[in-house]
């Protein structure tokens, strides 16, 4: 069975990552609603832009979100992780975890959201706040196992302190881990980022998957007639871009 | 006992923080109150509103009024009291959400009994790849194919119970795949005791570890609820949110945001003071 799950890993890397080779811009002027056929593949919309090359550019800039949030949320995550390998550090960091874990995160990006400039890094930023704890209870539960493991005691008989101790003895041998748990906070960051633009919040003015979807609701009668290329493509692939970081996520955790 | 204190601190401390949030608004403050409406409003007038809103007031007055419950006056809703709207909108969510957690929580530890029981598991992978779908997307699919023969509070109760049902499956597995890992499993088995009855033993001992799982899945599902409630236009706490956002009364949506954690934080922490005693053991 190894072979099928090889093959559905590279087919989600596939899925990430060939979009983002498409150069394009929004190509628009068209016939407003004209369904799928040769000429637009995926149909216009209301505006007569080509929906393709719009969900094109649109998984550029989810993409991009999601890459920001979650390096930095993972960053932080990681220091933070550091510290609370510290007796007191643990405590204190355990229990703020499991209070920002019991808070639900997607009301907070809202409020967030309204407060901000509406601006990609700021978007991104913001996102990557609520990133690190979920992030952190994965990095430092891996980091509390390594710290009984025979190397570290060896590793502290030879004399390794400090940063050198970090970076080789903790953080090396659950790489795989760190890097799993940044592709499922970028799938996170893109749902986000996408479920943010879908009510109106954050940098509405780029083009965005969720926000093709609320043009789309917010049209009367979009729903109830056959215009149904254009709302269905933008959450397939949201769908297709979040269940693939999932994979690729769920490969590296069992790779390691 | 400083785990506690901790939780304490940290607890209050987030709270308030949310309270306090709405002060570092970044816009000029003469868009702060205008919303989508695109009015403009004077000096004089925005410096009122902070005034009656509770904008003005020092940490303590805001610490005062943060405890009690006095959150402020809604622009949306002609100056009526946030925590009345709130407490109106929130029983609202919790008539569809409770329900629908319970049985998909039910429902969730069955599939994990039998699936953990069987040896092909294919169905049941499929219900694992379904937890990866947003339930923003399950309420979007279901609105618009079957919008007509469904109304909103039974749209709202059918995507959230898609969506927790596979995250209830999949966490409860876990629970009981570890279970499975302990000795007394092991010599029951070889007593003969098997099927149903054995899982029946094993539940008792990890009940305090799955009710931490059917508390802390609450956040999750209660991040989902907005996109529900917006979709199927259902009048709970989400499309209050929503609403708020939409007219820019940020008092409204600090109210709701403030609500929505203090309930999932008591909930949350409420199922920590039950500790599974081995796994206190281990610490």
């Amino acid at each position: 069975m190894k072979w099928i799950e090889k093959i559905i890993t590279w087919l989600s890397v596939l899925v990430i990552v060939f979009p983002l080779l498409c150069i394009c811009s929004i190509h628009g002027g068209y016939s407003t609603l004209m369904p799928p056929s040769h000429s637009h593949i995926l149909g216009t919309d209301k505006l007569g832009r080509d929906i393709l090359s719009l969900l094109l550019v649109s998984w550029h800039y989810s993409v991009l979100v999601g890459v920001l949030a979650a390096t930095v949320g993972i960053l932080v995550a990681v220091f933070l992780a550091f510290a609370s390998l510290h007796p007191i550090g643990k405590d204190a960091i355990d229990s703020l975890t499991d209070v920002f874990m019991s808070v639900p995160r997607m009301f907070v990006l809202l409020l967030l959201g309204m407060l901000i400039p509406s601006n990609t890094v700021f978007v991104a930023i913001i996102i990557a706040l609520l990133i690190v704890f979920p992030a952190l209870r994965v990095i430092s539960s891996s980091m509390a196992t390594m710290k009984h493991m025979p190397f570290m005691e060896s590793a502290r008989a030879v004399g390794v302190r400090g940063w050198r101790l970090l970076i080789n003895y903790y953080l090396r041998p659950i790489l795989p881990t760190v890097v799993g748990q940044w592709a499922v906070s970028v799938g996170w960051a893109v749902y986000a980022d996408g479920g943010m633009s879908f009510l109106g919040v954050g940098d509405v003015s780029r083009p965005g998957l969720g926000t093709m979807l609320r043009e789309a609701v917010s049209t009367p009668g979009a729903l109830y007639t056959s215009m149904f290329w254009w709302y269905v493509f933008p959450p397939l692939f949201l769908l297709a871009l979040t269940t693939g970081l999932l994979v690729l996520s769920s490969h590296l955790h069992i790779s390691r | 006992m400083r785990r506690l204190i901790f939780y304490l601190i940290w607890g209050v401390g987030i709270l308030y923080l949310i309270w306090v949030l709405p002060r570092i608004y970044l816009y000029s403050e003469t868009t702060l109150f205008s919303g989508e409406y695109g009015f403009r409003l004077s000096e004089d007038t925005i410096n009122m509103l902070k005034d009656a809103l509770g904008y003005n007031k020092s940490f303590v007055e805001g610490l005062k009024d943060f405890l009690t419950f006095n959150w402020g006056r809604s622009i949306l809703y002609g100056g009526e009291d946030v925590s009345s709207i709130v407490i109106r909108h929130i029983v609202a969510t919790l008539y569809v959400l409770i329900p629908t957690y319970v049985i998909a929580f039910i429902l969730g530890v069955v599939l994990a009994i039998i699936d953990i029981r069987m040896v092909r598991k294919v169905p049941f992978i499929s219900l694992a790849l379904l937890h990866s779908v947003p339930v923003f997307i399950w309420a979007f699919l279901l609105y618009a194919f079957f919008s007509r023969y469904v109304s909103p509070l039974w749209g709202v109760a059918i995507s959230l119970f898609i969506s927790e049902l596979s995250s209830f499956y999949l966490a409860i597995r876990g629970v009981l795949t570890t279970e499975n890992a302990y000795k007394y499993m092991l010599y029951a088995e070889a007593y003969g005791i098997g099927g149903l009855r054995l899982y029946r033993r094993g539940l008792k001992p990890a009940l305090p570890h799955i009710l931490q799982v059917f508390a802390s899945k609450l956040p999750h599902v209660l991040g989902g609820v907005p996109f529900v409630e917006i979709i199927w236009a259902y009048a709970g706490i989400g499309y209050l949110t929503f609403r708020a956002i939409v007219s820019g009364d940020l008092v409204l949506i600090r109210g709701c945001v403030m609500a929505v954690s203090l309930f999932s934080l008591i909930a949350v922490m409420l199922s920590r003071t039950y500790r599974d005693v081995r796994h206190h053991e281990v610490d």
